[in-house]
């Protein structure tokens, strides 16, 4: 007790420390009491514009596949039985990746027996990265509970996701959190362009259109501070960067209508790729991924 | 320089604590205004001031229904937020004071979502968390 008391005031006295002698004496007068949970009083008086970066999900690219009438193929996720191959922390992020992807997508398609298997080898994975507390028991329990629900497990399987990046960047890790979402966009690219040869126009142009998807990864991952490993794994991108190259992109005016207190938005560019860009975008998809799981 | 170096820590250790307190704000306040839908993995959240701007660029795929909530800590005033498209133009602003949007896309398109924190003429100026959360639903 006395040790929580001292501890108290010693961060007390070190905020009040600092609020007076580490700014300008003109400030406004700052006091550091925080006014309610998410608000306090600061010295800050130069404006910033805060810019945000973020990404479609593994679970977005797997419900535009299914809608396309793609058929889910068991034999391309990758095999549970590696997950613990993966020894050091970069192997485990990107793998982490892999895995959330092939839980999505088998979510997506309704496959809940293989669902709760890979959100079993996530959890394992999570555990050994160091954040393995944002997936506790208690979801696993739901999720077995909810396993008829499909709804319920793609809530279920954004919410572990949702946690474990905000982990990972609230303890320092953002250089994992990047390997993670890199690896899990390559993932879902990879079970997108599987059947490719058989793809209907609806598939091709949404694998066109990850075009989009892929300059918000880069620009996502190469936003966080560059540790050597996630560098390496940009570097090892670039097949695709380079086989999404040559996807053609027209311009088109934006048009907004509402139905239901919902906006509709038409238009917009457009993105088609060839048969042999297709071709080119599913080999470098493929190489790339067999790289990010050996 | 002694003085320097502590200041710098104390000054990073309350950093950190108007972060965590950031994400809770975040996950009390904001995530329940995403009910129905299932988040996406980013967690945009930053401690802004009067006359601040925020911005997320980000792309939205067709087939799917999107839900953006922004939310800020009420110190803040009303936020203002705006929709541009690919070219930059506005399609949408938060002109009724609504805290989310919702919509969905014909084609894959890069979406801007801009939100500005009123200025304020106040002497004491106060901070508040900010968080823009997106989520999507078949």
């Amino acid at each position: 007790m006395n040790k929580l008391r001292n501890t108290l005031f010693l961060g007390l006295a070190a905020g009040i420390f600092a609020m007076t002698s580490c700014g300008e004496q003109s400030s406004p007068t700052t006091s550091g009491d925080s006014l309610s949970e998410g608000a306090s009083v600061t010295q800050r008086t130069t404006r910033l514009k805060k810019i945000f970066r973020a990404a479609p999900t593994p679970m977005e690219t797997a419900r535009i596949v299914q809608k396309t009438g793609a058929q889910f193929s068991q034999e391309h996720l990758h095999s549970a039985l590696a997950a613990s191959n993966y020894v050091t922390s970069d192997r485990q992020a990107i793998n982490l990746g892999v895995y959330g992807a092939d839980l999505s997508y088998a979510t997506i398609f309704e496959e809940n027996a293989i669902s709760l298997t890979y959100l079993e080898v996530v959890k394992s994975l999570a555990r050994d990265l160091g954040v393995g507390d944002v997936i506790g028991d208690d979801l696993l329990t739901r999720a077995e509970e909810n396993r008829a629900r499909q709804d319920s497990l793609v809530a279920i399987v954004a919410e572990a996701f949702f946690n474990m990046n905000e982990k990972l960047k609230s303890n320092g890790q953002e250089d994992l959190s990047g390997m993670l979402v890199a690896a899990g966009w390559v993932e879902s690219l990879y079970l997108a362009t599987r059947h490719a040869d058989q793809a209907n126009e609806e598939l091709r142009t949404r694998i066109a259109e990850q075009k989009l998807v892929m300059e918000d990864v880069l620009d996502l991952v190469t936003s966080y501070e560059q540790s050597p490993e996630l560098k390496a794994m940009v570097a090892q991108l670039q097949p695709i960067v380079t086989a999404f190259d040559t996807v053609e992109k027209e311009e088109a005016n934006s048009n907004v209508s509402k139905s239901g207190g919902a906006l509709i938005i038409g238009g917009g560019p457009s993105y088609t790729a060839s048969e042999e860009v297709l071709s080119q975008i599913t080999e470098a998809v493929g190489s790339v991924r067999n790289e990010l799981i050996k | 320089m002694k003085r320097l170096s502590l200041c710098i820590a104390v000054l990073s250790l309350l950093s950190a604590s108007a972060s965590a307190q950031c994400r809770t704000f975040t996950k009390r306040n904001c995530l329940p205004v995403l009910e129905g839908y299932a988040q996406n993995d980013n967690y945009n959240s930053a401690v802004l001031i009067a006359g601040d701007e925020a911005e997320l660029s980000v792309t939205f795929l067709p087939s799917t229904e999107y839900r953006v909530a922004v939310c800020a800590h009420p110190v803040l005033g009303d936020v203002t937020f705006d929709i541009l498209d690919q070219q930059g133009i506005r399609i949408w602003s938060n002109s009724k004071g609504e805290d989310h949007v919702d919509f969905s896309l014909q084609h894959a398109q890069r979406l801007r979502f801009r939100i500005q924190v009123p200025d304020t003429d106040a002497a004491i100026l106060h901070e508040g968390c900010v968080s823009l959360l997106v989520g999507s639903k078949d």
